[in-house]
């Protein structure tokens, strides 16, 4: 058992590791530090390797480990491995803009977040569950504030600090109030149970920490009235670091989530699964149509991860295996597209804040960045070859097999206000193909070659996600 | 009017702890101040939960261990939030939050 144990979470080893040497190597030898990332890279993939044997033995080493605490799934499968290639693509972004200043605490910090989302998602107590979240978030208050040049960078990850400490808080009174109303932190069965075995008080205290928990949860995932924060810290990060914190967190916190609540409740808490409904319905309104006001790429892009926090929790509120699958799929696609979008704004200039203009006639001058900011955007709005169409197509049809019909309807018809604001930058970029006496967009300094191999990369698994998606949308006709 | 000091009590104690630190964290403006409000809500989380340890799940000892582990993270918090305070004051001169929100560009 206890060589399993190690096996098991040898991945997890590796990154601790990793971070561990790479910090000692760093304070010792201060010319070990533009070979930082080569070792973060170096332990990502070792690390995706392992993750990958592991799956492949998944009958021997899959179960429960620590005392309960943390459980070797599928789940945890998929987010390791997703959790990792997000990572190795945002370690090539950063590949020259940390290469040398801060490399060791950039590094170092982006491994121990990531190490935060994998106790994250195999967690299986609240307490588990509130280590991983400070894991993860701790560093990326941090890595918010790193930045060669801005002031803003500073007030925009002390802003992040102070509201995410306020959100832990408020999501740890929940967690206390429920350890207190069912006398357990575990959910490895689930943590909210059949109502039926519960005297109506704890029920109500049950469903009243339930506020305090999706409270808290809600300001990380940027679900609607929670999400105030992320278009000032989105545009005050450093780019690579703001497509790191929009997409690979919310991913892990989102599995949780669906771990937490379990079967019963999506038929036996109705009150709490209206706040939930009542959040994912306006998180879609809100964020699209803020979205399309936005001229700042990277602040449309914030409020188009509010909607999108909005279409995961369907699934969640859907509850069911078919929905996990379609939550999962749907995670990949947003993790790809999004990562990708904001890495061709990274390509685009890192000094001043790219607006909606700057991708004037983009296709012209620059026709193979385009064309991947084109397969992201699509992909986000859902247009039908590529990945997302998949993605929220699954979503909508759980939430319809569910009984849940109106919240699939406001899902499509935010899709369609959607495809306005991605549409926007698609047709400044293609505009000039048309028609010729359109102004010049901003011209682009050559684009580091890791970062295109960011880029290559982003654009191969939104395309090979859009193709597996097929047999998926085909299986459920 | 009984004299022992049951689970309520420590219940109510935590709570209004909690709403003197939620008020303190949304109504001051220095960072220092909201830190110490955010302190003293997360100390009401602490008694919160060890009082429903002691008298809800006595054997158990859950929520001692809970607190201690939410003890040792927010001394980490601390010590990140002061050190972007200072990083802060030492560019711009003040650790005001709303005068930090114009500061923008």
């Amino acid at each position: 058992m206890y060589l399993n144990a190690w096996l098991a979470w040898s991945p997890e080893i590796v990154l601790t590791l990793a971070w561990a040497g790479m910090l000692v190597c760093g304070a010792l030898w201060p010319r070990t530090h533009p070979y930082m990332r080569h070792a973060t890279l170096a332990a990502l993939l070792i690390a995706l390797g392992l993750a990958g044997l592991v799956a492949a033995n998944a009958h021997s080493l899959y179960g429960l480990y620590f005392s309960e605490a943390a459980k070797l799934d599928s789940v945890t499968t998929f987010g390791r491995l997703l959790f990792g290639s997000a990572g190795v693509l945002v370690v090539l972004a950063s590949w020259d803009v940390h290469g040398e200043e801060n490399a060791v605490e950039f590094f170092g910090l982006f491994v121990l977040s990531l190490l935060g989302e994998v106790v994250i998602v195999s967690g299986q107590n609240l307490l588990m569950l509130f280590l991983g979240i400070e894991l993860l978030a701790l560093p990326t208050y941090a890595l918010i504030a790193i930045h060669k040049t801005r002031a803003r960078a500073i007030a925009a990850g002390l802003k992040y600090f102070l509201l995410g400490m306020f959100a832990s808080v408020v999501m740890l009174y929940g967690m206390a109030l429920l350890y207190g109303s069912l006398g357990t932190i575990s959910y490895v069965h689930a943590l909210f149970p059949d109502p039926s075995h519960l005297s109506a008080a704890r029920l109500g205290v049950l469903q009243f920490a339930f506020f305090f928990l999706i409270l808290g949860l809600g300001f990380k995932v940027t679900a609607f009235p929670f999400h105030f924060w992320s278009p000032d810290v989105y545009a005050g990060g450093s780019t690579q670091v703001v497509a790191y914190i929009s997409t690979v967190p919310k991913v892990a916190i989102m599995l949780a989530i669906f771990r937490i609540l379990g079967p019963a409740f999506s038929t036996g808490y109705p009150i709490a699964k209206w706040f939930l409904i009542a959040i994912a319905v306006l998180s879609m309104v809100y964020g699209n149509i803020v979205a399309l006001m936005q001229d700042d790429v990277r602040r449309m892009l914030a409020y188009s991860g509010v909607a999108n926090t909005g279409y995961m929790l369907i699934a969640i509120i859907a509850g069911g295996a078919d929905s996990q699958a379609a939550l999962l799929f749907f995670l990949v696609v947003y993790t790809f597209g999004n990562l990708g979008a904001f890495f061709v704004v990274l390509g685009m200039g890192e000094d001043r804040h790219i607006t909606i203009g700057d991708f004037d006639g983009l296709a012209r001058r620059y026709p193979v960045l385009a064309l991947a900011m084109g397969c992201f955007l699509f992909s986000l709005a859902g247009t039908p070859p590529l990945a997302g169409f998949f993605g929220k197509f699954a979503l909508f049809k759980s939430a319809v097999a569910h009984g849940l019909p109106l919240l699939a309807l406001v899902g499509l018809v935010t899709t369609v206000i959607s495809v306005g604001y991605y549409l926007k930058i698609a047709s400044n970029m293609y505009g000039d193909l048309v028609q010729r006496d359109l102004p010049e967009g901003r011209a682009i300094e050559r684009i580091p070659v890791p970062l295109r191999i960011a880029l290559v990369l982003a654009v191969t698994a939104t395309l090979v996600t859009g193709v597996l998606g097929i047999p998926l949308f085909l299986g459920a006709l | 009017m009984s004299a022992v000091v049951g689970l309520r009590e420590f219940l109510v104690l935590s709570a209004v702890l909690f709403a003197l630190g939620l008020y303190g964290a949304l109504s001051k403006k220095s960072a220092i101040m909201i830190l110490m409000a955010i302190e003293l809500m997360t100390n009401a989380v602490n008694i919160a939960l060890i009082a429903m340890s002691r008298f809800l799940t006595p054997g158990l000892m859950t929520g001692q261990f809970f607190a201690a582990f939410i003890m040792v993270v927010s001394t980490a918090e601390i010590g990140l939030g002061l050190a972007l305070v200072l990083a802060l004051y030492r560019r711009t001169r003040t650790v005001e939050v709303d005068r930090i929100d114009r500061l923008k560009g």
